[in-house]
């Protein structure tokens, strides 16, 4: 298909046939979540599930993509599949307007994002998809700053016991101030990494490791996990 | 023994520098270490990390990437080189 003109060969035959018949998961379509979904569909992802529950406010739309100002008040599940048809509608995509929570069937995919605003629901998630051998993605920002890490089920430990916090209080003291660029960044490392993972190129997938960006001091660090 | 600490995020920007070594002559507690620390840098960086006698909400302290939370937290002995890695995570989306 010609809109995948500038990238299949780049990724090679093999590695275009997995990401098309790839099904994934996008939990929370917010900063993270329009930017990453904006990239899956451009990419070629067979089939994108995602979930939010929330609606569009005006402060949303300093980084979240797929919305502008006629869709506020909108739901963002709407908004984004609307959005994301447009850009390309040979896609298979499900909405799915609701929290997720621990009651919530996530479908059996090859691969979440995590693209969710607090540890209480990251947790949930993890509890949701790493026992049933589902690995994720998992961004995290705040001001100028990023971390990235992939979990994988039988590689890794879970998401809970790599990036350990007490959810409910950190949850309270996340800072809302967000400059739109470390977003974008982060979502593409995210997609990025997606794509390694799809591709079988674990060697240089960035796991039992967090890739810490600082974008007011341009360097990308990184944590080796024991 | 060397132990190299670093911060990162925040941390760095709110400390203004990204990390120190330590040299040790004995092991000492994940506490006495970010006192050392504070003594090297001569600004304490305790108050950053730690509240009412715990590590904050909000920091993750590792030691060759194990977290403290999974020892002894603030006593987890450090006993040889290793890299002491101190990291507030984001948790926006």
């Amino acid at each position: 298909m010609e809109i995948y003109a500038r990238h299949k060969h780049l990724l090679g035959e093999s590695s275009f046939e997995k990401i098309e018949n790839a099904s994934v998961v996008v939990a929370g379509v917010g900063g993270l979540g329009t930017m990453v979904l904006n990239l899956l569909v451009r990419l070629g992802i067979g089939t994108i599930h995602f979930y939010d529950f929330a609606e569009i406010d005006p402060p949303d739309l300093n980084r979240q993509i797929l919305y502008n100002s006629e869709d506020i008040g909108a739901p963002k599940t709407d908004a984004a599949l609307k959005a994301l048809k447009l850009i390309n509608p040979n896609i298979q995509i499900i909405a799915h307007q609701e929290k997720i929570t621990k009651n919530t069937k996530i479908p059996k995919v090859d691969l979440v994002f995590d693209c969710l605003d607090s540890f209480t629901s990251r947790y949930i998630l993890d509890d949701l998809i790493y026992p049933n051998g589902i690995p994720l993605v998992h961004a995290g920002v705040s001001t100028y700053f990023g971390q990235l890490t992939v979990i994988i089920p039988g590689k890794t430990a879970c998401f809970r016991d790599t990036i350990s916090v007490d959810e409910f209080l950190f949850d309270q003291k996340i800072d809302k101030n967000i400059f739109p660029p470390i977003v974008t960044t982060m979502a593409s490392l995210q997609v990025s990494e997606g794509i390694k993972y799809l591709s079988n190129d674990f060697d240089n997938l960035n796991y039992n490791k967090i890739l810490v960006v600082d974008l007011l001091s341009n360097s990308f660090d990184t944590i080796e996990l024991g | 023994m060397k132990i190299q600490v670093k911060l990162f995020a925040t941390l760095r920007l709110n400390l203004g520098v990204a990390g120190l070594d330590i040299e040790l002559e004995q092991p000492v507690t994940m506490l006495r270490l970010l006192e050392l620390a504070s003594i090297q840098l001569e600004s304490d960086i305790i108050p950053e990390l730690i509240e009412d006698g715990k590590i904050m909400v909000g920091t993750i302290l590792l030691i060759n990437g194990h977290n403290v939370l999974h020892a002894e937290k603030l006593e987890t002995l450090i006993t040889e080189e290793c890299v002491v890695s101190v990291f507030p995570p984001n948790g926006g989306g």
